[in-house]
């Protein structure tokens, strides 16, 4: 048996491994076709009431008032905290802040290297933006330990990291750096905290930008979990399910129109979101003289919707065996174990891992969605770019059709339930 | 299949069970062994004691819960199938609808599950609130709507795509006396378009107004189905209605021959149990100087042959789905 497991663990390891991206999906998609022709041969599946019911869940969730609620709520949560920070009052006030809870400050410092500059003012240097006393002077331009580039001023302050261009850097700072197009910065000799001060009010406002996108992300599936959770069991409970299951619609068609109406409301709900911090980013860019965001913001939020569907899914299925908490509850671990899942592999291939645990491990791996690309990670330290699209295909494949199974691993459990 | 002249089996079930297991060992009958046939074009009530198995019967029809063992066939085949349900309409007893939708969009929603086209959906919407009055309320939210409104959305939605078979649960509950008389003119209008109707309910009065065929059915078990000229058709002897009678030194006489004697609104009515007993009783009303007024034929009435037909009390122990039923070990 060992051997076995052994031997599959080879075959996994040196055959597919190398190509998991393009096998494992393709192996997916084909089922999926195979899926797809048998049921619509048999005309066992038909769009038409499906979609009357997604439209009429959607329809009256917002007929509710609580998704417009929550929807006004994560607006008001997200908005706020990114605005702030762009503005001059809302900057003083963080400032003050940091004076009066040192915990902040100490934190700030230790996760995103925003360190507190006062400026000396016997230094009598003029700011930056008033000429170019010491431009034409080079930054060293170092690797850093993530493989990317570090910008280092000549006092060794880092001041950027994670492999960012020194054209992104120098961009912000206006002609006085005369380094748009430079491969290097040019920071005059004892300037470097001045400019540091800068950047730190850079990477504050790209923290909180990066905070209020992931949690657009959190909040959206938090309104995911609660209309998952209970869209079915109210539906039965309340008997409204008895007088839609007699009509000719199949079983299969009302869970795919249940799943696909809360899954149109949660993506609708993470698209308003993004659209109000797309619109932000954009009016502040435009006030400072910049482009617009990139696109590409757009392209990355359109991937979001497909992990959600994940989660909702998952609940979906758990209310039909137990109670609503224990399945969302179930549910969530699950959802996070798929946004760990990196995680989970990383312990997989310890080297003194027991082998039969590693692989276990390894198969539980392949099990959980594989969510953990599909964050805010995707996007560049500026949220504007994709990173690496991909490996971002291939992660999304496997959650699309690891959504299909879900749908279909769901509709089973549904058909043999009786009401 | 072709019963009668013109009849077809539009429902029919063959030992259909649905039993439980009961917590602490054994099982519980919703319903057992019930075989029954219904005919194309009749009303047909299923009348029964709370928690008889009426309910969960229907359930089995319509594929919500599925048997334990037997069969049940709707418009001769597996109600799986989607070209029968396209025929059929159902109005559930616990029933709610999309309560902050307005009716119209209910509507609309049931029309579209029928995947009929704009123009039809339109057409079939007008209609079925014409049907059940609620013409002007289409702008209403089901939620502002009260109980008996509520209960016209349901039979509006049943009656959507125009079915063939109709099975309504309890249609009556929550309507008051007005909208009882609607319903009654409902089923009689479908009746007499050719409907076929599985009226489930324990409004004894109703049954007898608009049924065709009864069944019975108490603990699971389908007691009796008759047809209701069968039930109510009998003669159970004679009432005579006299001028009343007070003295009981004449009553006594009559008491030892009829088989009640009661004196009620000015009257004294007597109860034989026999036509032939009338020559008996009136030369005892001469002599207590009383005139014969009328002689009434007393019928059966469905209650007293439902009240020897049910054992039950009902509600005796609650099921999984909220019936109960018939305990046993099978």
């Amino acid at each position: 048996m060992k051997k076995l497991i052994v031997n599959f663990q080879f075959l996994w390891e040196r055959v597919i491994g190398p190509h998991w991206s393009v096998i494992i999906p393709a192996l997916f998609v084909l089922m999926a076709i195979v899926w797809l022709i048998a049921v619509y041969a048999r005309g066992k599946f038909r769009f038409l009431p499906a979609l009357a019911i997604a439209r009429v869940t959607v329809l009256d969730s917002i007929g509710r008032m609580e998704v417009i609620i929550l929807l006004a709520m994560g607006m008001l949560m997200i908005g706020v905290p990114v605005i702030v920070p762009k503005t001059d009052v809302g900057m003083k006030t963080f400032e003050d802040m940091r004076k009066t809870f040192p915990f902040l400050d100490e934190q700030l410092e230790n996760t995103v290297g925003i360190k507190r500059i006062t400026l000396p003012d016997e230094t009598g240097l003029p700011p930056l933006s008033d000429g170019g006393a010491g431009a034409g002077l080079p930054v060293s331009v170092v690797e850093n330990d993530v493989g990317g580039r570090s910008v280092v001023g000549d006092e060794g302050v880092v001041i950027s990291t994670e492999g960012a261009e020194p054209t992104d850097i120098a961009a912000p700072q206006g002609d006085t750096m005369g380094a748009g197009t430079s491969p290097e910065v040019a920071i005059p000799p004892g300037r470097t905290e001045e400019f540091a001060a800068q950047q730190n009010a850079m990477k504050l406002q790209a923290l909180f930008w990066q905070g209020a996108f992931t949690f657009a992300d959190f909040f959206t599936a938090l309104i995911g979990f609660i209309l998952a959770m209970v869209v079915l069991p109210t539906e039965i409970n309340r008997g409204v399910i008895l007088s839609i299951l007699p009509k000719p619609i199949s079983r299969e068609e009302y869970v795919f129109g249940k799943a696909m109406g809360i899954w149109i409301i949660v993506s609708g709900c993470f698209l308003v979101f993004a659209l109000e911090l797309f619109a932000i980013q954009s009016v502040f860019n435009l006030m400072a003289g910049r482009a617009v965001m990139d696109w590409h913001f757009i392209m990355a939020v359109a991937l979001f919707p497909f992990k959600y569907a994940t989660l909702v899914l998952i609940i979906m299925g758990l209310t039909l065996r137990m109670p609503e908490v224990p399945a969302g509850i179930i549910g969530v671990i699950f959802f996070a174990a798929g946004h760990y899942a990196y995680s989970i592999h990383e312990i997989a291939i310890a080297p003194n891992l027991h082998v039969i645990f590693g692989v276990m491990l390894r198969y539980s791996y392949w099990m959980i969605p594989h969510l953990s690309q599909v964050t805010t990670n995707i996007l560049d330290r500026d949220l504007t770019m994709i990173t690496n699209w991909n490996e971002l295909w291939g992660w999304v494949w496997q959650i699309t059709i690891y959504n299909m199974i879900l749908l279909k691993m769901l509709s089973w459990l549904f058909r043999r339930r009786s009401l | 299949m072709v019963i009668r002249s013109g009849m077809t089996i539009h429902i029919k079930t063959d030992k259909l069970t649905k039993k439980y297991p009961k917590p602490g060992g054994g099982y519980l009958f919703a319903v057992d062994q019930v075989s029954l046939e219904v005919y194309s074009g009749e009303v047909f009530a299923y009348v029964g004691p709370n928690g008889a198995g009426k309910t969960t019967t229907i359930k089995l029809l319509l594929g919500l819960t599925h048997p334990t063992s037997g069969t049940a066939e709707i418009l001769g085949g597996d109600v799986s199938d989607r070209e029968i349900r396209q025929r059929i309409g159902f109005l559930p007893e616990d029933h709610n609808y999309f309560a902050y939708l307005t009716v119209e969009t209910v509507l609309d929603f049931y029309a579209r599950l029928f995947a009929l086209s704009g123009r039809a959906r339109r057409d079939a919407i007008e209609r079925v609130l014409d049907i059940a009055g609620l013409k002007d309320r289409r702008k209403t939210k089901v939620k502002h709507l009260s109980k008996g409104l509520q209960q016209r959305v349901g039979l509006a939605q049943a009656l959507i795509n125009d079915p063939d078979i109709l099975l309504l649960d309890e249609p009556a509950s929550g309507l008051d006396p007005l909208g009882q008389a609607d319903l009654r003119k409902l089923i009689a209008s479908q009746k007499d378009m050719g409907k076929t109707i599985f009226l489930n309910t324990h409004d004894l009065e109703d049954v007898e107004r608009v049924a065709d065929r009864v069944g019975i059915i108490d603990n699971g078990e389908l007691k009796a189905v008759k047809s209701l000229k069968e039930i109510t058709g009998k003669q159970e002897g004679v009432v005579i209605r006299a001028d009343p009678i007070r003295d009981e030194e004449y009553l006594a006489p009559i008491r030892a021959i009829a088989k009640g004697v009661e004196t009620k609104d000015g009257f004294t009515f007597i109860e034989l149990s026999e036509e032939g007993q009338i020559a008996a009783i009136l030369p005892l009303l001469k002599k207590a100087d009383s005139k014969l007024v009328g002689v009434e034929q007393k019928r059966a009435h469905l209650e007293d042959f439902f009240k020897g037909t049910v054992t039950s009390k009902g509600d005796s122990w609650v099921g999984p789905s909220g019936e109960s039923g018939k305990e046993g070990k099978g």
